[in-house]
């Protein structure tokens, strides 16, 4: 035996310090990072940008060969499918006849009306890779090859083909990461499409995320279509999301994306209405109160601020 | 434990055994899809600290163990200090009872077999009383992914020893 004597129990020894300081150090990571997820942000999202560029490469190979199987699989079934997409094209050439007739009716009720009712869901999108996909057992995110340079920021929707997948929660230089709407941490406000009936789409780290603070009046039957309702002012309005389930009396929703393997997402950069106090309307002085004396009458901004400086009656 | 190894080998295994630990949390952090199926390998870093080499410097392990997976943290998103922190005892544990010890291709996957159960065990009772909020069919479906892969993984440490040995010149 080598190493018995007292070098190997000082060296034993220290083992056992290093041990328990790396543990609490450790622990203390944990609370901090859990407690306030920014005292790391800045460190963590450089680690997080050169771990998408290094996996980006590492599934190059990966990416390939399921390719290459894919490839070989829409082949084999590229007869059934091109009668299938046949038929969904003479369907949806209808539809887009309908579409189109409608959107003209509607913007000629805008114009009446003078009203913009147009959607909030922005024009513009950002294609990402999601170059890393956590289903792990204590969160539930991904990690994409877009950032800041590409025009994301925190809070953005992320869609799939089929429906919200989740929301920025993290941007780096060239990646982000997404909370996934099944994650425990993730709360969505949403919207029933049939009757306009609110809740808050809680993720529960099941497959199918829990609505939550429904109103007593409010119906969700299964099968009704669930998109994001804007209110939490986070997401624009209209996303859609899934349909609903009820799984033990609990009405539980099945995502759209509930696609089992997730590579190509967008990115919807929406910019949030900010409330009165963060962006504050310029400070008006008692000279730029207008009076409109072509038509006699004070307009309605200066009457309010009259109205304001005037005693109040006792 | 009793240590057999000199100071110089003790540290190289441990060197060694943390870098197979990188390997292994890179490996853990890429989604592979098989047939539109997603499969991850997100606990196969236990694999390489259940088969940690018995003579590795302690101190340069517990380093290479924390780092690395501070690294996994990063990579998968989770809470800073959250897998150092289910790494560093499970390593203890290893270390301790030694359970990694080669006694033969089947008892020592049999001992894999019993220390993921006794893992999934641990996290499913923290379930139950309320004390840590896991995903549980998620983290049974991991471990029995992790069961599967350790053939693989064992097979490819005997042929890198035998490699290290005959360069060795032992």
């Amino acid at each position: 035996m080598i190493g018995r004597g007292s070098g190997f129990q000082k060296r034993r020894r220290n083992s056992r310090l290093v041990f328990i300081a790396l543990f609490l150090l450790s622990a203390v990571f944990y609370l901090a990072s859990i407690g306030n997820d920014e005292s790391f942000k800045g460190s963590r999202s450089n680690i997080e940008g050169v771990g998408a560029k290094l996996l980006t490469y590492l599934t190059l190979p990966v990416r390939g060969f399921e390719k290459l199987v894919a490839d070989a699989g829409n082949r084999w079934n590229a007869h059934s499918e091109n009668e299938r997409l046949k038929e969904e094209v003479s369907r949806l050439s209808d539809t887009e006849a309908r579409l189109n007739a409608l959107s003209f009716k509607l913007s000629r009720f805008e114009t009446i009306l003078n009203v913009d009712v147009g959607s909030d869901i922005p024009e513009t999108k950002i294609a990402a890779r999601a170059v890393s996909e956590n289903d792990g057992p204590f969160a539930k995110t991904a990690l994409i090859n877009v950032g800041v340079k590409q025009g994301v920021s925190k809070g953005d929707a992320v869609m799939t083909i089929d429906g919200l997948y989740g929301h920025i929660i993290r941007v780096g230089n060239s990646s982000s990461r997404v909370l996934k709407l099944v994650d425990l941490n993730s709360r969505v406000a949403v919207i029933s499409k049939s009757n306009g009936a609110r809740a808050i789409l809680i993720g529960d780290n099941s497959q199918f995320p829990t609505l939550s603070y429904i109103s007593s009046q409010a119906e969700w039957e299964d099968g009704v279509t669930v998109m994001t309702s804007g209110d939490d002012g986070v997401l624009p309005m209209g996303l859609p999301i899934g349909i609903v389930v009820t799984e033990n009396e609990i009405r539980k929703v099945k995502l759209f994306a509930d696609r089992n393997f997730v590579d190509w997402v967008w990115v919807y950069p929406y910019e949030p209405i900010n409330t009165p106090e963060e962006d504050p309307a310029p400070e008006t002085t008692d000279d730029e109160i207008v009076i409109d004396d072509a038509a006699g009458a004070e307009s309605p901004s200066a009457s309010i601020e009259e109205d304001a400086l005037e005693p109040p009656l006792q | 434990m009793i240590e057999t190894a000199t100071p110089t080998k003790a540290r190289n295994y441990a060197l060694q055994a943390s870098a197979a630990m990188l390997v292994a949390v890179v490996f853990a952090s890429i989604t592979f899809n098989i047939f539109g199926y997603p499969l991850t390998f997100i606990l196969a870093p236990f694999i390489v600290l259940f088969l940690w080499p018995n003579g590795a410097d302690p101190v340069i392990s517990y380093f290479g163990i924390f780092v690395t997976s501070l690294i996994l943290d990063v990579l998968l998103g989770d809470p800073l200090g959250g897998w150092p922190l289910i790494f560093l005892p499970f390593y203890v544990l290893m270390v301790f009872f030694g359970a990694g010890r080669d006694t033969g291709f089947g008892e020592t996957w049999l001992n894999f077999v019993f220390w993921m159960v006794a893992f999934i065990g641990f996290f499913a009772l923290g379930k139950v009383v309320r004390f840590i909020d896991v995903d549980l069919p998620s983290l049974l479906k991991l471990g029995v992914m992790t069961i599967i892969l350790f053939p693989l993984v064992y097979f490819v440490k005997s042929q890198m020893r035998n490699v290290l040995v005959s360069e060795d010149g032992a």
